[in-house]
């Protein structure tokens, strides 16, 4: 098989980033399978959660920013899973491959489609949050936090789901490959969203701010690269 | 026929080479008197005890450890760039090494930290970052024994294997800021590096390269040993063949 | 202080491990080898029946 340029086309790449895109969203339209139940587990884990902490503190809301993470992360995962077994499961992907399309391309659909679906069940958790913890999030800071931890997450997500999406027991195996790739990124995030909601200055939360824009740009460079070594035949 | 892989090497590799013999000799010497010195030779320290010994497998093993990984990386790199299997090889290797050095100093550590620090296990930067790292190590492994052999689990865990490396670092620098803008745990440094008496850090060393001087001897033999099971799996498919 | 036990726990842990690895490893070794003569005998054994 001929070797496709990697990244060089810069035209061609945006355009057929935007073309797979929208076959996802098409795809996401007709099944409605990723995002609602990406959603539904996570208001499962609230409840879940709003049950387990309340014993044992009578404040929940210092557990707020661990609680918004961490159910972030698993429906995460499990959203990131089904982005590339569905691709699998219908040999999408092999068809994919064979036309030519730009590997870059593929992990840029990927991971803005990743991007935009954790956004919206981000806007979604943040809402709940509010209703069930009766959290103040609207800060300024918050709005800056979450959306390069997002950002983070699908740009590492992506490629790791792609390596388990032909194997067995890629369900276990993904948060386990994962999980501690992520572990700086939660740690920063959960940093940030609770001094955000202390109403901290800036130059007490720029260090982890700083932190998740390096994460980021670090991360979406070597997925980018790494990308193709993974979906190579 | 005559061709075949199997066939065309020489029967000289199966036996142990000399670079084999030599670190199996040299890791011999070297632990038995490492040993000696940690445990009879090097002072005993006046505050800790005896248990104070376990810091001179400890460091060592956790010291082999991180350089286990980091040539795992490097040949994660070499693979990617030159595609060549032996670099495969070393790269699962080492990674094999690496959990089991690192597993034994992270227990060495936790049976030190007991009577000294009076807990199993602390959180702080190094325990975390020490922590990640074997984790990182060990889904490695699990990646290679689930996908199986074969190009694509070069490739994938070659990945992994980078990644997980670079990743290192930013545990290391989250969990250090983490705690530097949360209450720390009242704990006792074990900083005594500093006023180290020269018996106790001449002991260290010895330990310390006694150690690497096994890992080397470790990693000849596993590499050998997967040179083996690639030729038998390259004997079995072209057996199938016919 | 009379801690050593710990420090004698460490290092009886530590030769165990060390051990039970290297004898783990031989063993695969050896059966590879065992193998891999099989394979090979099977392979000459092949080869004269088709001269």
């Amino acid at each position: 098989m001929k070797k496709r340029a990697f990244g060089k086309d810069l035209p061609g790449l945006i355009q057929q980033t935007w073309l797979l895109l929208k076959k996802d969203a098409l795809v996401e339209l007709r099944s409605k399978e990723s995002i609602p139940l990406m959603i539904v587990f996570c208001i499962v884990s609230l409840v879940i959660f709003n049950f387990t902490f309340d014993l044992r503190t009578s404040n929940v809301t210092l557990l707020a920013p661990g609680i918004l993470w961490v159910s972030f992360i698993f429906s995460g995962l499990l959203g990131l899973g089904r982005s590339f077994t569905r691709e699998t499961e219908r040999e999408t992907l092999a068809g994919i491959r064979l036309a030519p399309v730009d590997p870059a391309a593929i992990y840029l659909s990927k991971m803005l489609a990743c991007f935009f679906s954790v956004t919206i069940l981000q806007l979604l958790l943040t809402f709940l949050m509010v209703v069930f913890f009766d959290v103040n999030l609207a800060k300024p800071f918050v709005a800056v936090a979450l959306p390069l931890g997002s950002l983070g997450f699908a740009a590492i997500g992506t490629p790791f789901a792609a390596m388990t999406m032909n194997t067995r027991a890629r369900e276990a195996l993904l948060p386990v490959l994962l999980l501690p790739v992520l572990l700086p990124l939660v740690l920063a995030v959960v940093s940030s969203t609770a001094l955000a909601m202390d109403n901290v200055e800036w130059n007490e939360i720029s260090l982890w701010i700083h932190f998740l824009i390096g994460y980021d740009v670090l991360f979406l460079t070597i997925s980018f690269l790494g990308f193709q070594i993974i979906v190579e035949e | 026929m005559k061709d075949l892989t199997i066939n065309s090497t020489p029967q000289k590799q199966y036996r142990p080479g000399t670079s084999l013999v030599i670190t199996a000799i040299a890791s011999t010497v070297a632990l038995s008197v490492g040993f000696y010195m940690a445990l009879i030779y090097a002072p005993e320290e006046a505050l800790q005890g005896g248990a104070q010994r376990i810091f001179y497998l400890h460091v060592p093993a956790l010291w082999v450890g991180a350089l286990a990984f980091l040539v795992v990386f490097i040949s994660s790199l070499g693979y990617l760039f030159s595609r060549n299997t032996i670099w495969d090889i070393i790269a699962r290797s080492s990674a094999e090494m690496g959990v089991i050095f690192l597993t034994l100093g992270i227990v060495a550590g936790a049976i030190w930290a007991r009577p000294i620090w009076g807990i199993w296990y602390s959180f702080d930067p190094r325990g975390t970052t020490t922590l990640v790292l074997w984790l990182t190590y060990v889904s490695y492994i699990m990646l290679r024994s689930i996908v199986g052999s074969g190009p694509r689990t070069s490739r994938l865990s070659a990945f992994l294997g980078i990644v997980g490396f670079i990743n290192v670092p930013l545990v290391f620098m989250a969990t250090r800021w983490w705690r530097t803008l949360h209450p720390a745990p009242t704990i006792v440094t074990s900083d005594s590096e500093s006023g180290m008496p020269q018996e106790m850090f001449l002991a260290f060393l010895v330990c310390l390269g006694a150690f690497t001087i096994f890992y080397a001897f470790l990693m000849i033999y596993r590499v050998q040993l997967e040179q083996i099971v690639e030729r038998v799996q390259t004997a079995r498919s072209t057996l199938g063949l016919f | 202080m009379n801690n050593a036990i710990f420090a004698f726990i460490a290092y009886a842990l530590l030769w165990a491990m060390l051990i039970a690895y290297i004898v783990i490893l031989a063993k695969r070794q050896s059966e590879m080898r065992g193998q891999l003569d099989e394979i090979e005998h099977a392979l000459t054994t092949q080869d004269t029946k088709q001269e």
